[in-house]
């Protein structure tokens, strides 16, 4: 009883005080919706990666060639009868072509180490043929230590490595960097892959060079300021022994494939050591475009079925591709024929590609594109964010695929997207996010977009 | 809280799963700054715990409970932000223990926030939940995961060192 009435005293004596309420910062409910929308993102992607196996360390591409590169692995709907070729290797010593071709004896260039002013970088399972050239990069040092693991969220400053292929014209290549999640991780680490262009080997080996001669960097970014070298490696050599680079096989195939009003020709097939390519070309009515094959594989005539793994193709002009295939048939001469088939096309429109986002307009909002309804379901500028602050949900129809949005002034964008259904067996919407400054008005154009045609085809092309 | 909001976010409902969050994010920041006193900090745990509350909702039986649950992951964010900080808060102590402490001093030092201020986070959040958020005992007793009775003793033995303290300071004034 006495307890009560002290209590009840002591409440009635807290009660009377003057109370500050505490404020809540207004950017809170950017940052929860930020939050919610980063955790869908990762589980989408979770999905995107338990389906595609094999790359599930990149975290950036890096562009340095001016063809366009799809490196996105297509999502397989194969049914496991049907076997396709893989050698397992983690994706920074390589992939299932350069795997067989060292299994079949090719030889990997000699790995090279250099060091300067604290820092070491290692150029290791180079590979070397006529077709490309890969090579593992790992860079050491305290300093990039220090900046590991990277986030690649754009707020924190951003190691990587950088290199040129001297002999060539055009020094570029396609580099995928590892961003290791891992504070374990010492290394800084690239896949490099260098693509030549017709007798460009030929034209440098006939020169009898005795090395490849590279130059690297490693280079912080850091938000908001110019690039910073840490390091130059200028003259980087690696020992060559012209003898053992094997040339590639060129097959003309020059086969036409009809499928709806789209004429697409199956230019070539190219075996190399450690890869095989198809190059294609298309000829379509006005103001359409070809995208790309679905599921494109080549099969030999065991059944086997050989996909991309990494690099799936490359554009060299708006006309024709390169579809790469792995391993390569370059070491069993057992087979008279492959066969290149596809589950379907995509086919664009300049119509209705581009349209225009309002950040004052009401949304859900639809748009057509190729007579297949977008929903366009929010679109929201998150001031809070440092990266990819514009950010625009839309529910895709499974007729259409879009690789991404292009803005002008944007500086990167990424794709949030699987091929998977949520609970009510509804498609999870796309989320588009781009680094791009804030406007009331942005016009967006939708890039790589393709309208399915289906069409199942196995185009046989003869090796003998 | 719509109950209805709430199943349809553990279906898996983002937009439902961010409207309810929403309707509690005012009541669960100031529950974290009331524990950790920091607007940064406070955030971030409101956040990670929206991001765990996410990852987890399929294991909430009872839409109702919501927001006592998603709070209670708030707290534990709160204890898991502290521990990387490391802080000990105990200036309130030291002051009344020097008695040769300048009594104007204390005097221009303490009132209930200040006081606030300087408690255990616990006893701070305690004293916050009954007084400025409105919880009943028993709704404390079920958010903290504590029983009722530590709850009501931690709670009172507190108020009461508080209001001498107050009345202390008070007594200076008037003294």
């Amino acid at each position: 009883m006495k307890d009560d009435l002290e209590e009840q005293e002591l409440d009635r004596y807290i009660e009377q005080l003057d109370k500050k309420e505490i404020k809540v910062p207004l950017q809170l409910e950017a940052k929860i919706l930020d939050c919610v929308d980063r955790v869908n993102a990762r589980k989408r992607t979770s999905l995107h990666k338990a389906l595609t196996r094999t790359f599930t360390a990149v975290a950036v591409v890096l562009l340095l060639f001016t063809v366009s590169v799809k490196w996105l692995p297509n999502f397989a709907a194969y049914a496991s009868a049907i076997p396709v070729v893989r050698y397992a290797v983690d994706w920074i010593k390589g992939d299932s072509g350069t795997e067989l071709a060292k299994k079949q004896g090719y030889s990997e260039l000699a790995s090279v180490t250099i060091q300067q002013n604290g820092y070491k970088l290692v150029l290791d399972n180079i590979m070397f043929d006529e077709d490309r050239l890969v090579l593992s990069a790992y860079a050491y040092g305290e300093k990039i230590e220090e900046l590991l693991p990277i986030e690649l969220d754009g707020t924190k400053p951003e190691p990587s490595i950088s290199l040129k292929f001297l002999d060539f014209k055009e020094p570029g290549y396609i580099g995928l960097q590892h961003s290791p999640d891992d504070s374990k991780e010492k290394a800084l680490k690239l896949r490099a892959e260098k693509h030549f262009e017709e007798k460009e080997v030929r034209t440098f080996l006939s020169g009898q060079p005795e090395y490849l001669s590279l130059s690297a960097e490693l280079i912080l970014r850091t938000p908001d300021s110019d690039p910073k070298v840490l390091q130059t490696f200028k003259s980087i050599k690696i020992p060559l022994d012209r003898s053992k680079i094997l040339m590639s096989k060129i097959y003309e195939v020059k086969q036409n494939v009809q499928v709806d009003k789209a004429k697409i020709t199956l230019d070539s097939l190219t075996i190399s050591p450690t890869r095989m390519r198809v190059d294609v070309s298309s000829n379509l009515p006005e103001g359409f475009f070809f995208t790309n094959f679905v599921n494109p594989y080549l099969k030999d005539s065991k059944g086997n079925v050989y996909k991309p793994e990494g690099i799936v193709g490359t554009d060299p002009s708006e006309t024709t591709k390169r579809l790469f295939f792995v391993p390569s048939l370059y070491f069993d001469d057992s087979h008279d024929q492959l066969y290149f088939g596809f589950d379907g096309i995509l086919i664009g429109a300049e119509e209705g590609k581009a349209f225009k986002i309002s950040m004052t307009d009401t949304y859900p909002k639809k748009l057509s594109y190729m007579g297949e309804e977008i929903i366009i379901e929010k679109v929201r500028y998150n001031h809070a964010r440092d990266l990819d602050p514009l950010q625009i949900q839309l529910q895709l129809p499974r007729k259409l695929s879009i690789q991404g949005l292009d803005i002008e002034g944007s500086k990167r964008s990424s794709h949030g997207m699987t091929d998977s259904l949520d609970e009510n067996g509804k498609p999870f919407a796309d989320l588009f996010e781009i680094d791009v400054d804030y406007r009331p008005e942005y016009e967006v154009e939708f890039s790589f977009p393709g309208y399915l045609i289906n069409g199942k085809k196995e185009i046989p092309i003869k090796l003998k | 809280m719509d109950e209805l909001l709430v199943k349809k976010a553990v279906k898996g409902d983002k937009d439902s799963f961010s409207e309810v969050v929403l309707q509690v994010k005012d009541e669960a920041y100031r529950l974290a700054y009331c524990y950790l006193h920091n607007e940064e900090d406070s955030m971030d745990a409101v956040c990670d715990a929206v991001e765990k509350a996410l990852l987890n909702i399929k294991t909430l039986r009872e839409p109702n409970f919501f927001k006592t649950w998603f709070i209670r992951i708030v707290i534990n964010e709160c204890k898991i932000q502290l521990r990387k900080r490391e802080k000990v808060i105990s200036l309130a102590d030291s002051l009344y223990k020097d008695e040769n402490y300048p009594t104007y001093k204390r005097e221009e030092k303490l009132d209930l926030e200040k006081l606030l201020s300087f408690m255990d986070p616990l006893d701070r959040l305690l004293i916050y939940m009954k007084y400025y958020a409105g919880y009943t005992l028993e709704e404390m007793s079920i958010t903290l995961d504590l029983p009722t009775g530590t709850v009501k003793s931690k709670l009172y033995r507190n108020l009461k060192e508080m209001k001498v303290k107050l009345e202390a300071k008070e007594g200076a004034y008037e003294g």
